[in-house]
């Protein structure tokens, strides 16, 4: 990759990633939510793959972070859902905006956004499905590059050099 | 079957669906009745300004818990068709 | 001082600390991004965020508060859990 496209694609990844922060956080306004905002962030992840190489990327993902963010965004889904279940008798039941009026005045006060559209647990359920769907794009393009570069340690990929086990 | 019986009944086929699909179609638009459609325009501006995020996450959110967790299985799979390595999962 | 709505900048700031703990500098491709880089992209996200303008019934700043909250929160974590050099062997 020429030399200008090296200089410029860093600082644009991050102005990108910006604006996919920026669609996610207006879910509940604006065109938009957890899902299209975290494929813009991945976008921009991709972008600093594609254009230095899975080995010289200064936006480097690691195995335990992909795995690791992915399990907490589907499980703060999953847990403000059982918030719901605790606190009233419905999975999900929107906490923030207590629609059926039979949750105390307190744990409405929690579970509120601090917005002129107090719209609830809507922006926390955003939030958790972007962080999920950003993490979960990246992986995939990571693992076509081929993960296992990351542990060899060497500059190029042959194929002769990834070791296979001999099955007895 | 020869060439020209199986065009018959094919075209006869395709005939009566015609039929049946235009005449299921005409006049829709007095057959319906906009039930869930009066409770949706009601509650939906006391939530939140948009109404596709209100039925997507709040409606029918348990719909999206399912699509949550369709990604998080399209990965895991993903992941473990091309991973390029041998998994050691232990035995003799 | 009218009241700041904290629930977008509370959030933009937990999202941006975590894509900027992924930063790290790679000596051996031949580029640096130092210093300077960083406060001209605080400086461009400042103007965007003027440019974009809050959202609809947001009626406290004049500009796009998320944008500026995932800006700032890039450099917080590229300052604290930034990794300096290329790592050898990761898992």
């Amino acid at each position: 990759m020429s030399t200008i496209l090296k200089i410029f694609v860093f600082p644009a990844a991050m102005v990108i990633m910006c604006l996919g922060v920026l669609t996610i956080l207006g879910g509940h306004i604006t065109p938009g939510g957890g899902f299209q905002g975290g494929a813009m962030i991945a976008a921009a992840l991709i972008f600093c793959l594609i254009v230095y190489g899975l080995k010289d990327s200064p936006l480097h993902l690691s195995h335990d972070f992909l795995a690791g963010v992915e399990s907490v965004g589907a499980l703060l889904f999953v847990l403000l859902g059982i918030a719901g279940l605790v606190f009233s008798g419905f999975y999900l039941y929107n906490l923030g905006v207590d629609i059926y009026h039979i949750v105390p005045v307190a744990i409405k006060n929690l579970f509120d956004y601090p917005d002129p559209t107090h719209a609830g647990i809507l922006p926390y359920l955003n939030f958790a499905v972007g962080l999920k769907v950003m993490v979960g794009l990246t992986a995939v393009v990571i693992s076509f590059m081929g993960f296992k570069e990351y542990e060899k340690g060497s500059t190029e990929t042959n194929v002769e050099d990834l070791d296979y086990e001999e099955v007895e | 079957m020869s060439e020209g019986i199986r065009k018959i009944i094919m075209g006869f086929s395709l005939f009566i669906f015609a039929v049946t699909i235009f005449e299921s179609t005409y006049q829709f638009k007095q057959m319906i009745y906009p039930g869930i459609s009066y409770i949706y325009n009601y509650v939906g501006p006391k939530i939140a300004p948009n109404m596709v995020t209100i039925v997507v996450f709040d409606w029918r959110g348990y719909d999206t818990l399912g699509e949550a967790l369709i990604l998080v299985t399209a990965v895991i799979a993903v992941l473990l068709v091309f991973g390029r390595g041998k998994a050691q999962l232990g035995g003799k | 001082m009218i009241n700041i709505y904290i629930g977008p900048l509370i959030l933009g700031l937990l999202l941006g600390f975590v894509l900027g703990t992924r930063i790290r500098d790679v000596p051996r491709s031949g580029l640096k991004f130092t210093t300077p880089v960083y406060l001209v992209f605080i400086i461009v996200a400042f103007i965007m965020a003027y440019a974009l303008g809050p959202f609809p019934y947001y009626v406290d700043v004049p500009l796009a508060s998320g944008f500026v909250a995932a800006a700032v929160g890039i450099i917080l974590g590229k300052l604290t859990f930034g990794r300096g050099t290329k790592p050898q062997a990761e898992n």
